[in-house]
């Protein structure tokens, strides 16, 4: 799978974060995307080759694993960040937009500065803060949504050694085992975490924005 | 190694915001951990499971047992090294970068506060030096011309406890290391665990292969321990160094003042000066005091016998380009002792005498030649 082209494309909306955004990203890429590539898809590499029934019945090892495993952890995991990653996509469109009225204005004869336009650091505020601030919502529910689903999916976060299986062909109930399943829980464990940690920062995010918000509006009250 | 470029990309940065020590270790971290790792470690241990062979026929033996031999795998435990071991450069590198954030913020104020001043008008001819002063200030922690964080204050607080946490890290993991595979494998591991119904000889696949990586990345994983405990004991016993000089200077000092420009109001006190420039005088508690007086022209003056004198140690001192620092207290003394009488005080403080330097360490062409 190429991350290059999302690390490309949030890169871009890296300057327009708040500092725990950055974070946010920063987290995302080394200990979500890196060990994904670099760890897991090594781990569950074999997990359909080494994983053994105890039975000569042909098609039962496939059906089983198939019963087992109707999406692997790895696919699991790339859409969810996949999901979590777009709603930066949005923030990056807002803020292209916004460039791209302010290019139209000064086309139209308003003095702008070109050079300042380029190097403009938007700040999160109206419309963009809208926008920003649904993208941070958005990402919290496709975490939690996608937690849920592993729970719901494997029974929990650990790996099982054994798993009985009776789906046809099998004759009987089948012993199957599962290929390197400690291994396979620690990371499930650490995706996990570090899956917490994410939302954890997007919830302080959220907060930070609006108590800004708030603070600001007081201030012109008063 | 393309799997290994966001952290790679990170890691670049903090490269350039090192010390010589903290180089030598990314370096080593680069290419005897990360491309060793990626490029032979991966290969050798690819057919780990596959080859794993148990001395039995009944199914889902040799799944539990290679299980139990190893409960994570060598490659993926040294990749978590890898991560964790990275981690505190990048918090400290995010923390350099907020400060000189903030710093550039704050330079984009004081510009704004002096062109407002300026467009008011009638300035005096003291508050226009001092708003000149203002612009040409250096920002506090970042040297625009080289490039380089400045490493002091809480800056150089997080560095060292960065260094301080990727030591209790690595140490863990070496630890760590031991405790669940010991130093070398053995060719055979014997297993009993269901199904397996009897303890059953396993083979485990490329020992010897295995057992020279393990080796090589022990070592390497030494020698980063060694290299970050190195970088430690340099950047404490140049501030204990520093300190040493500090209080063997000690004499009475003067009452403490503020000088009249107040946007250095969030800095540190400044205080009123010793009718003798060359007496740098430090407090009880460390900080240096100025010896400046309010006066535009005694200021310059102390700035080029400052300079004068700088220059003469500047190079014999061999440190790099990549460390300025001089493991000052508290950083926010921005007029620093104009007398090193003590030349150690100030290891690579090349210009710190002038009042309108701040931390600045080279010259600027508007200085009075000395």
């Amino acid at each position: 799978m190429d991350w290059g082209t999302l690390q490309t494309v949030l890169g871009g909306v890296n300057k327009h974060s708040t500092g725990i955004g950055k974070i946010w990203l920063t987290v995302l890429f080394i200990f979500r995307i890196m060990i994904l590539v670099v760890a897991a898809e090594r781990v569950w590499g074999d997990e359909q080759q080494d994983f053994v029934c105890n039975t000569l019945q042909p098609g039962c090892r496939n059906v089983c694993y198939d019963h087992f495993f109707p999406i692997s952890h790895i696919r699991l995991w790339a859409l969810q960040l996949i999901f979590v990653s777009t709603p930066a996509l949005l923030v990056a469109m807002h803020v292209a937009y916004t460039r791209h009225e302010k290019r139209r204005r000064l086309r139209n004869g308003e003095k702008i500065d070109i050079e300042e336009l380029k190097n403009e650091r938007i700040h999160i505020r109206g419309p963009l803060w809208w926008t920003y601030t649904s993208s941070i919502f958005f990402r919290i529910v496709f975490e939690a949504v996608f937690m849920y689903v592993f729970y719901y999916m494997y029974d929990g976060y650990q790996m099982p050694r054994l798993v009985k299986c009776e789906a046809w062909p099998c004759p009987n109930t089948v012993d199957c085992f599962v290929s390197r399943p400690t291994e396979k829980t620690t990371f499930t464990i650490f995706m996990l975490a570090v899956s917490g940690i994410c939302m954890m920062l997007n919830l302080a995010e959220l907060c930070y924005l609006v108590i800004k918000v708030c603070m600001k509006e007081s201030r012109k009250t008063t | 190694m393309g799997e290994w470029s966001f952290l790679g990309d990170f890691l670049e940065k903090v490269h350039k915001h090192s010390t010589v020590v903290g180089k030598v270790w990314l370096t080593v971290l680069f290419i005897f951990r990360m491309l060793v790792l990626g490029t032979a470690a991966e290969s050798s241990w690819g057919d780990e499971q596959s080859d794993f062979m148990c001395d039995t026929q009944q199914p889902g033996c040799e799944n539990v047992c290679y299980d139990k031999a190893f409960p994570i795998s060598h490659v993926r435990f040294w990749v978590l090294q890898i991560i964790f071991v990275s981690t505190p450069s990048l918090v400290y590198m995010g923390h350099a970068m907020h400060t000189v954030r903030m710093e550039e913020k704050r330079k984009m104020k004081e510009a704004e506060i002096e062109a407002r001043e300026n467009k008011n008008g009638g300035d005096t001819y003291y508050q226009q030096k001092c708003s000149m002063a203002e612009k040409e200030t250096k920002l506090s922690g970042w040297d625009e011309a080289g490039g380089q964080i400045i490493l002091r204050g809480s800056l150089l607080n997080t560095y060292v406890y960065s260094i301080l946490i990727r030591t209790a890290v690595e140490v863990a993991f070496i630890v760590g290391q031991y405790v669940l595979y010991g130093i070398f494998l053995e060719t055979l591991y014997i297993c009993q665990r269901a199904p397996c119904p009897h303890p059953v000889n396993c083979y485990v696949s490329r020992p010897t292969e295995k057992n020279v990586f393990i080796v090589f990345m022990l070592a390497v994983a030494v020698l980063s321990l060694f290299l970050s405990l190195a970088e430690l004991y340099h950047l404490g016993w140049k501030k204990a160094k520093e300190r040493c000089s500090r209080s063997y200077k000690a004499s009475p000092s003067t009452a403490p003042g503020r000088l009249e420009s107040a946007p250095q109001a969030e800095r540190a006190q400044m205080y009123t000066p010793p009718p003798d420039f060359n007496q740098c005088l430090s407090s009880p508690n460390g900080k240096f005091i100025s010896p400046f007086s309010n006066k535009v022209a005694s200021q310059q003056n102390t700035a080029n016998f400052a300079t004068e004198r700088v220059h003469g140690q500047e190079d014999a001192s061999g440190e790099g380009p990549f460390m300025k620092s001089s493991y000052v207290e508290s950083p926010e003394v921005a007029s620093e002792c104009a007398a090193p009488a003590f030349p150690e005080s100030y290891f690579n403080e090349k210009r710190r005498l002038s009042k309108a330097s701040r931390a600045s360490s080279k010259a600027r062409s508007d200085d009075l030649s000395v």
